[in-house]
């Protein structure tokens, strides 16, 4: 219990504190710092693998433990299945991010900014799914907002990322307005932040009647909002085509496999929580229950349908995400009884091979654009027989993708079927049968684009070659587990205390996968004619002027609805900017002198030379002289050297208060 | 009655003055006496200043037998987290040297610096201000408000830096202010912290709220207490963290060197005596938190880096500097004995100090205008510039403590406090690095009369700049004949801290 209680800490703490040190261990070697992120994220997996057997083999309740930290809020850890389940998928996969950046961000500039803000956003995401109260939560659920922004923006020097960066951050602070509503909303109720202390609160005051479930639903409702922007769900969903000006390795981790579904895990908190009281659960369950459903279900049949026509290859995954998330909250949606009904369970267990094979395919993209130095599918095609290893692991991918047995997403995305068909709604199951139709066209159509037919005219002039073995490794992993990983769902589902009816064989012989299979005959033959009998029937229409052609270009108008209230909020402050013109002069003054005096500072850095010795001291003077004019080199010159000092005189007065009295 | 009008008058008067210097001097320009105007306009400014302070000490003195006076902005519940003001024996003293030195140092520049230079009206009136926010800082009563005045006051700092705007004031400035951006967080982390804690700033209030603080909070008053003495640490330049300082006086003019290291060091090691005598008591029944030891270690490693460093210095001004750094060594001795003579001791130390550095750097800054840098270049400098030169022979004795100097007065409080509380290992690592200065500061007084010079020009003295330098040279003669004439002062401020905690 001891391990778990020092490890529970540890494990966001230590990368939160790693990350300050990136920059110290780059002043030394590059190689050092690459491999202290690895260390540290090793480390961190290491800790969260070791929360696994407590929760596996415990009882399946929550506990948690808690320092006080400001009047009224403390900072504490709260354990089950559903937050370890999710530090473990964030471990994990930080791991793989940092070795496969080994590779993949070889030679970048500003990788020291890169490892910080890797370790920083695996700290703060963890910090986020273990915290056991609101404001805690809420304080990491911006921090990893600002890794986000932060790792869009990477190459700041190109403009369309910061734009990219700027949009994503704007778009997801309506989200957290939402949040932080809901969070204030519970603290009025409950006059407590803690989980623990709400689901205390909403217990005695369901056994009393006095529950006041109106507030309550609200205080859901402002919940969903911030899920639905952090998810990128309807309406919202948007901002994560745009996200994609980052690194492929940070779009794998921040935008596939972890930070997206942070709203899926807030979700499944609330709906934990909820659930404790049943009269809660019924009043959610007219209006706020269907429509999460209902979001989930349209955002992942939207996100299907610009998969098939984006041309830019993150695009793809991008907008499959989306969709599959779109899965995710379907299944909550039916997820009426909390932890005891299947939706709640499929949609975890969804995510996690979700994460598998998004991470998988993010990976692969990484390795041809790294490879080719282009995101257009339109330019790309034959890789086939240049980049072998990646064209198994894609066709592992696709195949997970697309929900073919056994693979690991044919089982939860089964689950989840199933448990929105048990929730009777005949227009949400079709839908979500076609959109997994259509998840089969995208996939092939990329794999076809990619990997088939001739070498396009780009690829001629270049030599492409096979991604190097350090990013290839952690795809074959992740290759590995799509494989297998439908068949721990057993296991799964007994470390997060869950009982499911059906067995792993049932998935096969239940109702829903003929009609799946069957399903996929049409479209598998529409695509195998289009892009491999050059029928050209499907791209005629794709490539013609028709409305369901600029439907989809424009992504379902939603950009372009953004777009009017963001230039009709920009007119009115254009004007304000008018009548502050004199003022505005004075920052761009400042900041020009700060650059200037930066630029001279570099100049004439490193002027000081010392020398001399002096005839009044003697011999043995002299000798003490020169050993500390050694010294004196050091000291005298870099900025970085005095913070250094700082630093470690900073450790000195600790540990020199510690010594005189304790802890 | 001490009313908040009396407290702010200094402040505000100052800070009136500094508005209206640069009028002033868009006149003096124009004027054929350039020189006399602008001493009149600092001799009035200085007297107005100088009246509203000792209006200030009058009026608290005639109130029979003074204690701490806490003044609030905002009185009632509220009290205890508004902004206020704390007059008490030391705030008072540290006003009245603060305005005497300033005006010192101020009509030094006079003469330094040619009113023509552009900038130069802006350069006054940032040293009034940087005077009006130390007066805000030392008479603050809560560690926000005196946190707002310090602000203000390195950001001035930063200005008088890089006056002449040359490679390397810009690069020791950049330097400064990225060291005391540091501070800053470090320091108001640790404030939140203490706020989050006990609900107060104020340093009465937060003084009693932590003597009944919970067991539980002690590991985050720790923490709080690490934050706030590293960041206070940076700003006092205590080695490990005094890298910024040697290079911010040598980078600096001459006046700003002098101001800097006689003024604003001061206020660095004034909030270390309220946050460390006042607030966090080490010992007794009352004790808080027990930082005696700590302070002990950096003491002995501030007295030891400084006069090594300066040992090895070529530039006489970087040698002064680090001279500055051993000085905090010294300071810190006195506050670590945590005795009334130790109290005594430090307060006395800090006028000297500062009257010590300020004459050295304003001495040098004229042999430097000469284009005598390093020490082979103060080779005969003792024929060339007599006058000046016996000025900084005056200053080097005092830094070494030769007895009829204020320099030995001074170190013999400190060291004879550090013999009281038994930390004899400490007083004895003060004397052997007096010995060290001694060292360097014979060396170069060896260069300046026992050396020739390379060359056999002759300089002509200028004599009116050497005025302000004398009336620092003799203060330093006198007070060290005559200690009484400050420690009559000081003697409240020990009364004063009896009352709060028994000192042993």
């Amino acid at each position: 219990m001891i391990l778990e209680d020092v490890s529970s800490w540890l494990v966001w703490i230590l990368p939160l504190i790693a990350s300050l040190f990136v920059p110290l261990i780059a002043k030394y070697s590059a190689k050092a710092r690459n491999y202290f992120a690895v260390a540290i994220s090793v480390i961190t997996a290491g800790l969260a693998l070791s929360l696994v057997p407590g929760v596996f083999f415990g009882s399946g309740e929550a506990t948690s433990t808690s320092v006080a930290w400001i009047t009224g809020i403390s900072a504490g850890v709260f354990i089950d299945p559903l937050s370890v389940l999710f530090t473990t998928l964030v471990a994990f996969f930080g791991l793989i991010i940092a070795i496969y950046s080994l590779g993949y961000m070889k030679g970048e500039e500003g990788l020291t900014r890169y490892y910080f803000l890797l370790l920083l956003f695996i700290g703060s995401m963890i910090g986020l799914v273990i915290s056991d109260n609101l404001i805690q939560m809420f304080i990491f659920w911006e921090m990893v907002g600002l890794c986000s922004y932060a790792l869009i923006s990477f190459w700041y020097k190109r403009p369309e990322s910061v734009r990219a960066g700027t949009k994503v951050f704007i778009m997801t602070r309506i989200g957290d307005i939402a949040l932080l509503a809901a969070i204030g909303i519970l603290f009025t109720m409950f006059g407590t932040f803690s989980f623990h202390g709400i689901i205390n609160g909403i217990q005695t005051a369901a056994t009393a009647g006095t529950l006041d479930t109106g507030l309550l639903v609200i205080a859901a409702f402002l919940v969903l909002g911030g899920a639905i922007a952090k998810s990128a769900q309807l309406p919202l969903f948007t901002w994560l085509y745009s996200a994609m000006e980052a690194p492929t390795s940070v779009s794998a981790l921040l935008h596939a496999a972890t930070m997206v579904k942070a709203g899926i895990y807030l979700l499944a908190r609330f709906i934990l929580i909820f659930s404790v009281a049943p009269v809660l659960i019924a009043a959610l369950q007219p209006l706020w229950f269907p429509v999460v459903t209902w979001i989930g279900v349209l955002t992942a049949i939207i996100g299907a349908t610009l998969a098939l026509t984006t041309t830019d290859i993150k695009g793809v995954l991008a907008y499959s995400t989306i969709s599959q998330i779109g899965f995710m909250m379907a299944g909550l949606g039916t997820a009426v009884e909390g932890a005891a009904s299947i939706g709640w369970f499929a949609s975890l267990f969804h995510m996690i091979s979700h994460a598998f094979f998004e991470g998988l395919g993010f990976l692969l993209a990484g390795g041809i654009i790294h490879a080719i130095g282009t995101r257009d599918m339109r330019l790309m095609g034959g890789l086939k027989k240049t980049m072998p290893i990646s064209f198994i692991l894609m066709a592992i991918m696709i195949i997970t993708t697309s929900g073919l047995p056994p693979f690991a997403a044919f089982f939860s995305k089964g689950l989840i079927i199933t448990s929105v068909t048990d929730a009777g709604n005949l227009i949400q199951i079709i839908l979500l049968y076609a959109t997994t139709a259509i998840t089969f066209a995208y996939s092939v159509r990329m794999f076809s684009l990619v990997f088939m037919g001739k070498e396009s005219e780009h690829l001629k002039k270049q030599h492409v070659h096979e991604a190097p073995k350090v990013m290839l490794i952690p795809a074959m992993i992740l290759a590995g587990l799509c494989i297998v990983w439908g068949l721990a769902e057993p296991l799964v589902a007994s470390f997060m205390h869950v009982s499911l009816e059906t067995s792993l064989l049932g998935a096969f012989t239940n109702l829903e996968t003929p009609i799946f299979l069957s399903l996929l005959i049409p479209t598998g033959l529409i695509a195998y004619y289009s892009y491999y009998k050059n029928y050209q029937g499907v791209r005629n229409i794709a490539a013609g002027k028709n409305p369901l052609t600029t439907i989809l270009s424009h992504g379902y108008f939603f950009d372009d609805v953004y777009g009017g209230i963001a230039r009709g909020i920009s007119n009115v402050s254009d004007g304000v900017r008018r009548f502050e013109g004199m003022i505005s002069l004075f920052p761009q003054k400042f900041a020009s002198t700060i650059i200037h005096l930066a630029n001279e500072v570099h100049v004439y850095l490193d002027v000081y030379a010392d020398k001399s010795l002096d005839k009044l001291i003697n011999v043995l003077a002299n000798k003490t002289l020169t050993g500390v004019s050694k010294m004196k080199k050091a000291p005298s010159t870099s900025l970085r050297n005095y913070i250094a000092a700082a630093v470690l005189g900073f450790i000195l007065i600790a540990i020199l208060i510690i010594l005189t009295i304790g802890v | 009655m001490v009313e908040i009008l009396d407290i702010s008058l200094p402040i505000i008067s100052l800070i009136i003055s500094a508005l209206l210097t640069i009028p002033v001097f868009k006149i003096v320009r124009k004027s054929s006496h350039k020189t006399a105007l602008t001493l009149g306009w600092f001799i009035v400014v200085f007297i107005i200043a100088g009246a509203t302070v000792a209006n200030l000490a009058l009026t608290y003195y005639s109130i029979a037998n003074p204690g701490l006076l806490n003044l609030t902005l905002n009185g009632g519940a509220s009290s205890i987290i508004s902004s206020s003001f704390l007059v008490d024996a030391i705030s008072i003293y540290m006003a009245i040297i603060i305005v005497a030195i300033s005006a010192v140092v101020v009509i030094y520049t006079v003469f330094f610096v040619n009113s023509n230079e552009r900038p130069s009206d802006r350069y006054f009136a940032i040293m009034l201000m940087l005077t009006a926010a130390l007066l805000g800082a030392v008479l603050s009563g809560d560690l926000l408000t005196f946190f707002i005045f310090w602000e203000a006051a390195t950001a001035a700092a930063a200005f008088l830096m890089m006056y002449r705007k040359n490679a390397f004031s810009l690069n020791a400035t950049l330097k400064y202010l990225v060291m005391v951006i540091i501070a800053s967080a470090f320091v108001l982390f640790g404030l939140s912290i203490v706020y989050g804690i006990t609900g107060t700033l104020n340093f009465i209030a937060l003084r009693d709220a932590l003597t009944t603080i919970a067991v539980s909070d002690k590991s985050l008053l720790i923490l709080a207490f690490v934050f706030i003495a590293a960041g206070y640490a940076i700003e006092a330049a205590i080695v490990p963290f005094h890298f910024w300082l040697p290079d911010a006086y040598t980078a600096a003019p001459a006046p700003s060197s002098a101001f800097l290291s006689a003024l604003v060091d001061q206020g660095s090691y004034y909030i270390l005596i309220r946050i460390l005598l006042y607030i966090v008591i080490p010992k007794g029944p009352n004790a808080t938190l027990d930082w005696t030891f700590m302070l002990a270690i950096l003491a002995a490693l501030t007295m030891i880096a400084g006069n090594i460093f300066a040992l090895i210095q070529n530039d006489v001004k970087r040698l002064i500097a680090y001279i500055c750094v051993a000085d905090v060594g010294y300071n810190l001795i006195a506050i670590t004995s945590y005795t009334s003579l130790g109290l005594i001791g430090n307060l006395y130390f800090f006028l000297i100090g500062g009257i010590t550095t300020a004459l050295a750097f304003m001495v040098v800054g004229i042999i430097n205008k000469h284009g005598f840098k390093t020490l082979e270049d103060f080779s005969g400098i003792g024929k060339k510039l007599p006058l000046a030169s016996l000025a900084l022979v005056i200053a080097g004795l005092s830094f070494i403590g030769v007895p009829p100097l204020g320099g030995f007065m001074a170190k013999y409080l400190v060291f004879t406090s550090a013999l009281q509380a038994n930390l004899s290992w400490l007083a004895v690592i003060g004397v052997l690095t007096s010995v060290l200065q001694a060292a360097y500061l014979f060396r170069l007084i060896h260069y300046m009369y026992a050396r020739k010079s390379k060359d056999a020009t002759v300089i002509k003295e200028s004599k009116r700049i050497l005025i302000p330098i004398f009336i620092l040279a003799a203060a330093l003669l006198v007070l060290g004949l005559f200690p009484q004439l400050v420690l009559n002062l000081l003697e409240p401020a020990t009364r004063q801290l009896q009352l709060i905690t028994p000192l042993p």
